[in-house]
Order: structure tokens, then C-alpha cells, then sequence
């Protein structure tokens, strides 16, 4: 008799239990869904974003020129930006890869290259340079495309600088609306 | 000659045939010690006749008081938990079908709404703009500052390309190279 009530009891509760089951299959589901996943990756992509701004300075003794412009990027540690410049003998690029390493320090991996016409009659000259440097928030990193010839008349400077923030919406925001 | 006590036990139970009953009669009239075995045969036979069954309602009640505290104490131990639901079988499914309906239907409302969820833009940010999942993927292939410059100076390499901090400049200057 024990027995019999035991294995009836058993025989009715098999169906809960399968509904627990279908539920619980139902909602482990419902709360892996790829679509939050991937735009949860997207907002820590965007929480480190950095700002890299680029300003191009170029200077001339004779007659004396001063021409600057400042253009910014945004980014993330490891995306790289290329900075891209075009004049009238002289065609620059260079690359801008930030790393951020496991202790917050900042590693920027510069690379520039530079293909100069000295005239039809002479070959197109090409220098390239490639420098690895820890960098502080904040700080220039200054590129040189024609090399550093400070203090030669009639110089042409040609000065690219570089400098690294965290991006903080609200700071470009009030920047871009005046406040 | 007298008759065997099996031939007399069968005529007190009238299980022989009349002939073999008159020839009985006739010997047990006869035969004293045959009369008296029949006497003998006749009471026990009408003891056990007159003998009622024992009453054994007592013990029933005691056996189902029994049982019934067993199935008591049964139903004591089951806790909530483990103590089991009579639902037919076709309610029972049509039970899960429902819960599955409606945990598939959350599921997908929240697809829905993850998908409708908007982000700040990565370039447009700092406009106020927002923008949709699709836009940082786009950002992600971009990435570069195009700078044209005044067509005036003719450039001229001065030095080798360097790549220096801020804080280096006065010391490259001073070391800085022609290049031949």
C-alpha cells in the first residue's frame, strides 16, 4: 500500500517537473540573446574611446607663412588612424595606433611616410620612419615629416602634432554648441 | 459382523444410499457397542453444526485504524514541494504549451526592443545625435584625416623623418640630420 501511494505520487509529479524543465529551457533563452551581447561589446567600444587630434603647422621664413589647421579623430585602443597630407611636391602619411596597456599607460605606435617630387627631372624621394612611444593623456607627440631644420633661412617647418585625450561627449558637446 | 466407524461417520452425515442406511439401522439396533459410536458420531456432528463463527469485526476495525493512521502520517511528510498534482494529461500539456507561448513571446518582445535601442552616435556624439547599432560598425572602417595644403612652397627635405615627444624637440633640434 506505502509503496503504491509512493509510486503514484511519483507518476503525478513527472509532468510539473517537465514544465519546470520547459520553462527554465525557455528562459535561459530568452536571456542570451546575441543581439544585447553585441551591443553590449558596442558600449564598452565606446566608454574607450579616445579623441586624437591632429594639427599641421606650417611655417616659412620667406616669405613668412603660417599656416595651421587641427582636425580631430576618435578612436579606440588598437584602431588606428591615418592622417593623410597632400601638397603641391609632398604627399605624407602616417599612422596613429594607440595602445592601452593593462595599467592605463598609453602607447601610441607612430608611423610616417613621405614621397617628396624634387623635380621632373629627379625620382620621386621616399623616407619613412616608425617610432614606438609611451605617451601620457594629454601629451604632443610631434612628427616631422621633412625632418627637424630649425634655425636654416628660407626653412619651411612642417610640423605635425598629435595629441591623445579620453573622449568625453559632454566636454565636445559644450565645445561644439559654445557653452 | 459390525459395520466399519467410516460406514457409520457416512450415515450420520447421510452420505449412503438407503439400503446400505437400513442395514445400519438394523445392525445398530442389535449392537450396543455400535449404537454407542453412532451416539458418539451424532454429537460431535451436531456440536459442530451448532458451533457459531468467531466474531472477528474487532480486529477489522483495529487493522483499518491502522491503516488509516499510516496514510496520515504519509500525508504529514509530504512537503509542498514534493507533493504531487492530479492534472490529466491533456491539460497538462496544453499547460506547457501556454507557458512556452508565453516565455518565447517575452524573448522575442525583448529581441525587439534590444534591437530598437539606440546609442549615442561614435562620430556624432558630440552633436547630440544618436544613432542606431549600425553606425559604430561603419566608424570602425573609417578612420582618417585627409589635410591639403597650400599650393604655394615647393618642399624640400631638410632632415630625416622624426618622430619625437614634445618634450624631446629642443634635443633633436640641436642633433638633428641632413640628409645627403
Amino acid at each position: 500500500m506505502t509503496a503504491g501511494l509512493v509510486r503514484a505520487s511519483e507518476r503525478f509529479r513527472r509532468p510539473v517537473t517537465a514544465l519546470m524543465i520547459v520553462s527554465a529551457a525557455g528562459l535561459a533563452g530568452a536571456q542570451a540573446p546575441p543581439q544585447s551581447m553585441i551591443e553590449s561589446a558596442l558600449r564598452s567600444v565606446r566608454d574607450d574611446q579616445l579623441e586624437i587630434k591632429v594639427g599641421l603647422s606650417l611655417t616659412q621664413t620667406e616669405p613668412f607663412t603660417n599656416w595651421n589647421t587641427q582636425q580631430s579623430e576618435l578612436t579606440i585602443p588598437g584602431r588606428a588612424v591615418n592622417v593623410e597630407v597632400n601638397g603641391s611636391n609632398l604627399r605624407i602619411r602616417a599612422v596613429f595606433t594607440p595602445y592601452m596597456g593593462e595599467d592605463g599607460e598609453l602607447e601610441l605606435v607612430a608611423q610616417g611616410q613621405v614621397w617628396l617630387d624634387d623635380g621632373p627631372e629627379a625620382p620621386t624621394r621616399y623616407v619613412a620612419t616608425y617610432r614606438s612611444v609611451p605617451l601620457s593623456l594629454g601629451e604632443k607627440l610631434l612628427f616631422f615629416p621633412l625632418g627637424v631644420a630649425e634655425g636654416v633661412a628660407d626653412e619651411v617647418t612642417l610640423k605635425l602634432e598629435v595629441e591623445i585625450v579620453r573622449y568625453e561627449p559632454e566636454r565636445s558637446r559644450m565645445a561644439t554648441t559654445g557653452r | 459382523m459390525c459395520p466399519d466407524s467410516a460406514l457409520l461417520s457416512s450415515y450420520v452425515d447421510n452420505e449412503i444410499g438407503p439400503g446400505a442406511a437400513r442395514r445400519v439401522e438394523r445392525h445398530v439396533g442389535e449392537c450396543r457397542a455400535c449404537r454407542e459410536l453412532l451416539r458418539t458420531y451424532q454429537t460431535v456432528s451436531h456440536t459442530l453444526l451448532e458451533s457459531r463463527e468467531p466474531d472477528v469485526s474487532a480486529a477489522g476495525d483495529r487493522i483499518w485504524r491502522r491503516l488509516d493512521s499510516v496514510r496520515g502520517a504519509l500525508r504529514r511528510q509530504a512537503s509542498f514541494w514534493s507533493r504531487g498534482v492530479r492534472v490529466p494529461a491533456p491539460v497538462a500539456v496544453a499547460l506547457m504549451a501556454g507557458v512556452t507561448l508565453i516565455i518565447t513571446s517575452v524573448a522575442m518582445w525583448t529581441r525587439v526592443n534590444d534591437a530598437r535601442l539606440e546609442l549615442p552616435a561614435f562620430g556624432a556624439a558630440a552633436a547630440g545625435t544618436a544613432a542606431t547599432g549600425a553606425q559604430p560598425v561603419q566608424w570602425l572602417e573609417q578612420g582618417a584625416i585627409v589635410i591639403q595644403l597650400p599650393e604655394e612652397p615647393q618642399f624640400i627635405q631638410r632632415g630625416k623623418p622624426t618622430i619625437l615627444r614634445e618634450a624631446e624637440l629642443s634635443a633633436a633640434a640641436a642633433r638633428s640630420a641632413v640628409l645627403p
